[in-house]
C-alpha cells in the first residue's frame, strides 16, 4: 500500500513539473535562447542563430505537443496558425520547421545538424539534447 | 513570352536539375533539398441574377441568372528546390478556368532565392505584385478567411505581375516583428494595350502576437495603345497606396483595408473592406463588407497615322465619365477539418453601379451569391 501511495505521489509529482523543452544538439554552443528568440525561430521570421549560422527548425508529427508549444510561443490557435503558414509558404516568405515522424528519427537528423533546434517533453529528453529554454506544460 | 513558355522553361529547368543530380541517390538528401506543396480550392457558386463577381483566378467572371457553377474551381502546385546551402529555386502555378470556361494555367512565381544572411533575402525573376496581402494569394483560398476574394482580377491597377527583383529583409524586435519588401521590375499588364516599363514597390508590415499592419506604396510607369497599335502616351504613370490591418480583439478578429490610385490613364483603382469574425473553436462566422471602385475617363484619341508620335505637350485631353462601383455585403462561416481543409459558405448581397460608358448610360446590376466551397493546402 506504502508503494503504491509513493508511486502516485511520484506521478503527481512529475505531472506538476511537466515541461517543454527546447533543445539542441549536446555539443552546440548554444547554452540558452529567450522565449522571444525562440519565438522569431519557430515562426520562421529568422533563421539565424544569434553567431550567424542558419538555424534548421525540426519538430516531432505530435499534434497535441505542437498546438501547445505553438500556444506558448505565439498564442496563435492552431487554426491561426495554419493560416499564418499557408500566408507564408505561398508567398514563398517562410516555411514550417520540417517534422519526423517519430522522436528516433528527429534525434537521428540532430546527431547530423550541429545547428537544428527542436522541443519535447522534457521526459522525453536524451544524452545527445542539451536543454536551452524550458515552458512549464499549462493545464 | 506567354505563360506557356515560361511553365516549359521552369519544367525543363527543374527536369535538367533533378537529372543532373541524380534522384535516385540517395532519397533521404532530396527530402532535404525539394519541398512540393499544393492548394485547391473546390467552389460551387450560385447567383439569382447575372452579375459580374471576383472570381479566385486572375480573369473577371460573369454569372448568369439562375447559374450554379464550379467554374470559380482552382488547383496549384508549387515546388521548392534548395540548389545549394542559401541558393534555391521556386515555382508556384495554378490551373483555373478561364473566360470561355476552358481550363487555363498560369505560372505565378518563378525565381531564384538568395539568401546572404543577416535575414535578407533576394529574389530574382517573375512574382506576383505585392500591393496587398490579397493580391499575392488570391489563388490561394485557404489562406483567407472569407469564400471569396476581396482582390479583383485587375489586382494592383491592373499590374497582376512583375519581373526583376525582390528584396525582403526580416527585423525581429524585442516583442514583435518588422518586414520590409522591395521591388523593382517590369511589370505585365492585364490589357495587352498598356505596356508595363517599370515597377518600383515598396511594403511594410509590423507584427505583433494579436495585431499586423501592413502598408504599400506602388508606382509603375507605363505605355499606352489604341487597339489598333497606335500610342495614346508613351510616360503614363501610376501611383498606389494601400493598408490592411488584423487586429484581435477580446474573441473578435477584425480585418480592414484600403487602398487607393491615382493613374495617369483611367481607370483609378480603390477598395476598401471591413471584415469581423467571432472564431468559436474550429468554427469561425463573419460578417464582411467591401467595396471596389473604377474610376473612368474618356480620352480623345491622337490622329494617325499609326506609328505617329504622341501629340506635343503630353497626353491628350482626358474627361471623367463615371465610376464603376462594386459593392458586396457578405455572411458566411469557415469550418476547419482538422488542419488543412476547410468548408466555407457565403451570402452575399452584390450591388454594381456601372457609368463607366456614357453611351451606354447608367446600369445598375444586384443578385444573391451563395457560395459553398472545399478548400484546403497540402
Amino acid at each position: 500500500m506504502k508503494r503504491l501511495i509513493l508511486l502516485l505521489l511520484l506521478c503527481h509529482v512529475s505531472l506538476l513539473h511537466a515541461e517543454i523543452a527546447v533543445v539542441v544538439p549536446a555539443d552546440s554552443p548554444i547554452d540558452s535562447l529567450s522565449k522571444q528568440e525562440v519565438s522569431n525561430l519557430f515562426l520562421s521570421k529568422t533563421n539565424r542563430l544569434a553567431d550567424g549560422k542558419k538555424a534548421i527548425l525540426i519538430e516531432v508529427r505530435d499534434n497535441r505537443l505542437r498546438d501547445t508549444f505553438y500556444r506558448l510561443i505565439s498564442n496563435k490557435t492552431p487554426t491561426q496558425l495554419k493560416s499564418y503558414w499557408t500566408t507564408l509558404i505561398f508567398t514563398g516568405k517562410g516555411k514550417p520547421p520540417r517534422s519526423f515522424p517519430g522522436k528516433q528519427e528527429m534525434i537521428e537528423y540532430m546527431k547530423r545538424h550541429a545547428t537544428t533546434i527542436s522541443y519535447l517533453e522534457s521526459s522525453e529528453i536524451t544524452p545527445e539534447m542539451k536543454i536551452v529554454l524550458r515552458f512549464p506544460m499549462p493545464d | 513570352m506567354g505563360y506557356k513558355s515560361y511553365i516549359k522553361i521552369a519544367l525543363y529547368f527543374l527536369l535538367s536539375v533533378l537529372i543532373s543530380t541524380n534522384l535516385s541517390a540517395n532519397e533521404n538528401r532530396w527530402q532535404e533539398l525539394l519541398t512540393i506543396n499544393g492548394f485547391y480550392t473546390l467552389d460551387l457558386t450560385y447567383a439569382d441574377d447575372a452579375i459580374p463577381i471576383i472570381s479566385n483566378g486572375n480573369i473577371p467572371r460573369v454569372l448568369d441568372a439562375e447559374e450554379s457553377t464550379f467554374k470559380n474551381s482552382v488547383f496549384g502546385l508549387q515546388v521548392e528546390l534548395e540548389i545549394f546551402s542559401g541558393l534555391s529555386a521556386f515555382l508556384q502555378g495554378s490551373v483555373f478556368y478561364d473566360e470561355q470556361n476552358e481550363s487555363d494555367e498560369s505560372l505565378d512565381w518563378a525565381y531564384l532565392r538568395y539568401d546572404p544572411g543577416n535575414n535578407y533575402d533576394i529574389r530574382i525573376g517573375k512574382f506576383l505584385v505585392p500591393f496587398l496581402q490579397g493580391t499575392e494569394l488570391k489563388s490561394v483560398g485557404y489562406s483567407r478567411l472569407w469564400a471569396r476574394p476581396l482582390v479583383p482580377g485587375s489586382g494592383a491597377g491592373g499590374f497582376i505581375e512583375t519581373r526583376g527583383l525582390e528584396l525582403i529583409k526580416r527585423i525581429p524586435l524585442e516583442d514583435s516583428f518588422l518586414s520590409l519588401q522591395f521591388s523593382l521590375g517590369e511589370p505585365e499588364h492585364q490589357r495587352w494595350t498598356v505596356d508595363g516599363q517599370r515597377l518600383g514597390l515598396v511594403a511594410v508590415k509590423y507584427e505583433r502576437s494579436d495585431f499586423w499592419l501592413r502598408a504599400a506604396l506602388l508606382r509603375a510607369d507605363y505605355e499606352v495603345f489604341t487597339p489598333l497599335g497606335q500610342v495614346i502616351d508613351d510616360k503614363a504613370r501610376v501611383n498606389m497606396f494601400s493598408i490592411e490591418t488584423e487586429i484581435r480583439f477580446y474573441d473578435f478578429v477584425v480585418n480592414a483595408g484600403l487602398s487607393d490610385s491615382d493613374a495617369d490613364f483611367s481607370p483609378d483603382d480603390k477598395l476598401s473592406y471591413l471584415s469581423v469574425a467571432y472564431p468559436i473553436g474550429r468554427f469561425t462566422p463573419y460578417i464582411l463588407a467591401a467595396r471596389t471602385s473604377r474610376q473612368f475617363e474618356a480620352f480623345t484619341p491622337p490622329p494617325p497615322p499609326v506609328s505617329a508620335p504622341p501629340p506635343p505637350g503630353g497626353r491628350p485631353p482626358s474627361q471623367r465619365v463615371g465610376d464603376n462601383d462594386h459593392e458586396t455585403l457578405a455572411i458566411g462561416f469557415r469550418y476547419d477539418l482538422g488542419g488543412t481543409h476547410a468548408i466555407k459558405a457565403q451570402i452575399e448581397r452584390i450591388d454594381i453601379v456601372d457609368e463607366s460608358d456614357p453611351r451606354r448610360g447608367r446600369v445598375d446590376s444586384e443578385a444573391n451569391v451563395f457560395t459553398i466551397l472545399l478548400e484546403g493546402i497540402f
